[in-house]
């Protein structure tokens, strides 16, 4: 029986030492059963937002949302962390005259666009199909739109590197990382439109970054917004651009001084 | 002068827990952190074109110099200057005149030849086609690896790989080399052939190299200078040569015997290191051994005999437990 209880005291002492870990594990239950209550919350108290998404706009609205899941949501955070910083790999970049950062805008592109592709041939194969994806089409908005796409893709880069190079203070990053992930599919919109979100929330959902990834994207591409504000959304992700770059290079100038090339 | 390191210090803090699992409930209220000195006050200058061997056992501090030479840490105290420039400001001028090789770990991408890897290097350094085509071509020869390069990485052999991961880093052909380690891993056949391209390679090119290497025969082979470091404190830095003048407290006689001589009457002279008639090889104290000679030339019918000096790893080891305050 002593045996057993050692047992339990090594695994005690790891779980004390991992004590963040365990609180993530219980927080990303917490957020799991919250999402869902924020789901139902706005189908059934929400008939104005009920009004607004009807079954085609819904179908539209996911679609497309796999298709800018699959060409703008950057995944490029776990390998910055885990193989760059916490086993030494990011020597090797070091080492050469070039940016990291470069380097890992150029190894993600090649990735976004095969599973984009992807995305976009399930999208054509349903909406042929099915015949339910409403998209609005105006030829003067060809110009913003694609270049709120564009911007996306870099907004969700630079989102996804702070992301990955918190791992210079953290050695517990895997727990981080499934708090961001959540965080990231709630205020992104993949699991409700951010519209649909209680009033006490919506506001600040709809202003920070992560919407700029994913949300304001699709709703581009489904025709809801006027000109102007394709323009303002473009504005906007500039704007969040800027901070998180001028944030990411203090990040980094601050995280190499701890980094220690550990097993390289 | 090319390289100038004075008083490098460079310190890591960690995490220290008492154990057991009351050790753990303490350590969540208060953590205790431990400063732990890498590398300690350590200095030194190495010219144009030297080759110098970097010694010390694990935990010394070598791999730590070197990667603040290379800029991949910042130095806790101390200055350090490469070409007259400042490693850990990476500078893309300096980071183009230098390279870091470990034996341990690889730029190179597993599932592509080092072909691909040679080319981004190419793009990364500026080198221009014709340029590269005789880079390629020198060091794929010097190595003997011209039928490797376009071999997928995976399906190389670790001395194979370690040969591309040379070229890979020698390809914009770097006035200083940092070398940790090179031979780490590889048969003997391997370790004499890297050997032999490294001093090759510092002669074509005059090119400055500091060697870290726990093989003695790689140090010995290569470098004149050797600085020795131990416990992040340097110990010795100098001739490779007088080292063994310096520290060595025995020399080793080897005598030939014309007839059996028992061993314990020879272990009066000195500690019988080996002995298989009608050879024997003694070590007496370095001061002694005029006497220790002179005394089995009297006393037994000795056919043949040498005083040679110790071991180089004999020596090393002397200093490292004389370093660590062990007898």
């Amino acid at each position: 029986m002593k045996k057993f209880f050692t047992i339990f005291l090594l695994y005690a002492q790891h779980a004390l030492e991992y004590k963040a870990r365990s609180f993530v594990w219980f927080f990303v239950i917490l957020i799991d059963v919250g999402v869902y209550l924020l789901y139902w919350r706005g189908v059934l108290l929400g008939p104005q937002a009920g009004a607004i998404w009807t079954l085609p706009k819904a179908i539209s609205y996911y679609l497309l949302l796999l298709v800018a899941g699959t060409f703008l949501q950057v995944h490029i955070e776990e390998e910055v962390a885990f193989e760059d910083i916490q086993y030494g790999r990011l020597s090797q970049y070091l080492l050469r005259p070039f940016s990291y950062l470069g380097f890992k805008f150029f190894q993600e592109l090649p990735w976004r666009i095969m599973q984009g592709g992807f995305g976009l041939i399930t999208l054509v194969g349903i909406s042929v199909l099915t015949r339910r994806v409403e998209v609005t089409f105006h030829p003067e908005m060809v110009l913003p739109v694609i270049s709120i796409i564009l911007s996306a893709f870099i907004l969700c880069f630079f989102y996804k590197m702070i992301v990955g190079i918190i791992a210079f203070w953290t050695i517990d990053y895997s727990g981080l990382q499934n708090i961001q992930a959540i965080i990231y599919i709630l205020f992104s919109g993949i699991l409700i439109p951010l519209h649909l979100l209680p009033e006490a929330i919506r506001g600040f959902a709809l202003a920070q970054p992560i919407a700029y990834t994913l949300y304001y994207p699709v709703l581009a591409v489904q025709g809801v917004f006027s000109q102007e504000v394709l323009w303002r959304v473009l504005g906007t992700q500039w704007m969040w651009i800027a901070l998180l770059y001028g944030l990411y290079r203090i990040m980094w100038i601050r995280g190499l001084r701890q980094f220690t090339a550990v097993g390289q | 002068m090319v390289i100038s390191v004075s008083h490098l210090v460079k310190n890591y803090s960690v995490h220290k827990k008492d154990p057991g699992f009351m050790g753990s409930v303490r350590s969540l209220f208060h953590r205790k952190y431990e400063t732990v000195s890498a590398v300690n006050d350590v200095s030194f200058k190495i010219d144009e074109g030297e080759l110098v061997g970097f010694i010390g056992p694990n935990g010394a501090g070598k791999t730590t110099t070197l990667k603040c030479l290379s800029g991949l840490l910042y130095p806790t105290l101390g200055s350090v200057s490469v070409l007259g420039y400042t490693p850990f400001e990476r500078n893309h001028a300096y980071l183009r005149r230098i390279a870091l090789v470990m034996g341990q770990k690889n730029q190179l991408w597993w599932d592509l030849p080092a072909a691909e890897t040679f080319l981004l290097n190419k793009e990364i350094y500026g080198i221009g086609d014709l340029e590269y085509k005789a880079r390629v071509s020198e060091l794929t020869e010097l190595l003997e690896a011209e039928e490797m390069i376009n071999v997928p990485v995976r399906k190389l052999s670790l001395g194979e790989r370690m040969k591309m991961e040379l070229i890979a880093s020698l390809i914009h052909t770097p006035e200083v080399l940092f070398l940790d380690e090179p031979t780490i891993g590889l048969d003997v056949v391997m370790q004499k052939k890297m050997r032999d391209f490294v001093a090759a390679y510092n002669k074509l090119h005059h090119s400055t190299i500091l060697l870290t290497s726990h093989y003695m025969e790689d140090v010995r082979q290569l470098a004149r200078r050797v600085i020795i470091i131990d416990h992040g404190k340097k110990m010795y830095d100098g001739a490779l040569d007088n080292l063994v003048k310096k520290y060595a407290k025995h020399k080793l006689i080897s005598v030939v015997f014309e007839t059996y001589v028992p061993p314990d009457k020879l272990s009066l002279i000195g500690e019988l290191v080996s002995y298989s008639f009608p050879k024997a090889v003694i070590r007496v104290k370095r001061s002694a051994s005029n006497i220790a000679a002179a005394q089995l030339l009297q006393e037994f019918p000795v056919d043949d005999l040498n005083i040679e000096e110790s071991d180089i790893e004999d020596v090393i080891r002397d200093v490292f437990t004389g370093s660590s305050g062990k007898a």
